[in-house]
């Protein structure tokens, strides 16, 4: 067995040298510098980027452009200064391969002036209803669909998503509560349980507002002490004023609107969001607290 | 003062990326010529010069340029024995 220079390779490796150069030299106020770029994003996020665009070049299949076979591949490439001849191996792959050794303003030039060449949709219309017009706009439909989804190609989906659920909140729910006070940790372990159950959401929040009030009393009967020495506890690099301000806006909250009193003048919550958005609000509150006491021995 | 920190850093910072990228141009020089040569043979060089390339580049860059198959095994059909 001999090894011999595969062939393309080094023209491929030069093409994505170019690439990179033209990435780094960009000029931001230059719109043909800005349409190469949305190109070169194409490019790197679809890995079938080439072949997807070869299989337009060729024709292939039920897309929306001219069939070209070998003698016209040849020509297409000619026309636009680039010395490729089709050797008779499979058309795609073979203009695949091509492409690949361009670097992305020759692709560029490629769509321009070969893909997108008005004179070579003439044939497709031939004996068809559809007129030129017609033919080259769905061309040009297919081909910002091709665009749309390979920028789109790398997205990765979060497997959150995938599982239905939210890494935090199931952090979150998780949490073994096991204090000394055992009123707190039913409490807590009653508002998780009513929150997963969309009609209890108002409960959950009226029972996790409930804990909050109580974890105020962790370290005695005199509240406003009590939680000065849980803030000062939770406060470590951080501004214990920050906490009091947190500790403060809640308990303001859960006194002015229809959480933990239910008299006429409290302004009811009623926007589902929003009671998500409070109940982990004050249960993320209530875990930092939760886990300081845990570490600093109960 | 702290945007003149600013503006010293960015200098660095540019003036870093553009002699990067002028090593970079005289590498892929240094490509396109051995390309062209009749030296294609010469693995050594090759490597030599792959290996180069890919420093000047960043990772994802890089990652792909090393990536790429520059050889192919070519079956050797030559035969010593004589036909008969």
């Amino acid at each position: 067995m001999n090894q011999q220079i595969t062939e393309g390779s080094i023209n491929i490796g030069i093409a994505l040298i170019n690439d990179y150069i033209f990435r780094e030299n960009i000029n931001q106020s230059n719109p043909e510098d800005l349409k190469l770029l949305k190109l070169l994003q194409c490019r790197e996020n679809n890995p079938d980027f080439e072949y997807e665009l070869a299989e337009m070049i060729c024709g292939d299949g039920d897309n929306a452009f001219p069939y070209r076979s070998s003698y016209y591949l040849t020509a297409f490439f000619e026309r636009l200064n680039l010395p490729f001849q089709h050797d008779g191996t499979t058309r795609r792959y073979w203009v695949e391969h091509v492409l690949k050794q361009l670097d992305i303003k020759q692709i560029g030039l490629v769509i321009r002036k070969g893909l997108f060449y008005k004179k070579g949709f003439k044939k497709l219309t031939n004996g068809k209803e559809l007129n030129i017009e017609e033919a080259y706009g769905k061309a040009i439909e297919e081909f910002q669909k091709f665009i749309s989804e390979s920028i789109n190609a790398n997205e990765e989906l979060d497997l959150a998503h995938l599982l239905n659920m939210n890494v935090n909140t199931d952090l979150l729910f998780n949490q073994t509560i096991n204090t000394k006070d055992k009123q707190l940790n039913d409490l807590i372990i009653e508002s998780k349980k009513r929150f997963l159950n969309p009609n209890d959401k108002q409960i959950a929040l009226e029972k996790i507002w409930d804990a909050f009030e109580r974890i105020k009393t962790y370290f005695g009967n005199n509240k406003k002490k009590s939680a000065s020495e849980l803030i000062s506890l939770i406060a470590t690099n951080i501004d214990a004023k920050e906490f009091e301000n947190e500790f403060n806006a809640l308990t303001s909250i859960g006194n002015n609107y229809r959480i933990r009193h239910h008299e006429t003048d409290k302004k009811e919550i009623i926007d589902f969001q929003q009671i998500d958005y409070l109940f982990f609000r004050v249960l993320t509150l209530i875990d930092l607290c939760l886990s300081k006491i845990k570490l600093n021995g109960d | 003062m702290e945007n003149k920190g600013k503006l010293i850093v960015d200098a660095i910072v540019n003036y870093n990326k553009k002699t990067n990228l002028t090593k970079l141009k005289q590498m892929r020089d240094k490509l396109i010529e051995y390309n062209k040569s009749t030296e294609l043979t010469d693995s050594k060089k090759l490597d030599d010069l792959v290996s180069e390339i890919a420093k000047q580049l960043p990772e994802d860059y890089a990652r792909k340029f090393i990536s790429l198959e520059f050889y192919e095994e070519m079956e050797d059909y030559s035969n010593d024995d004589l036909p008969f």
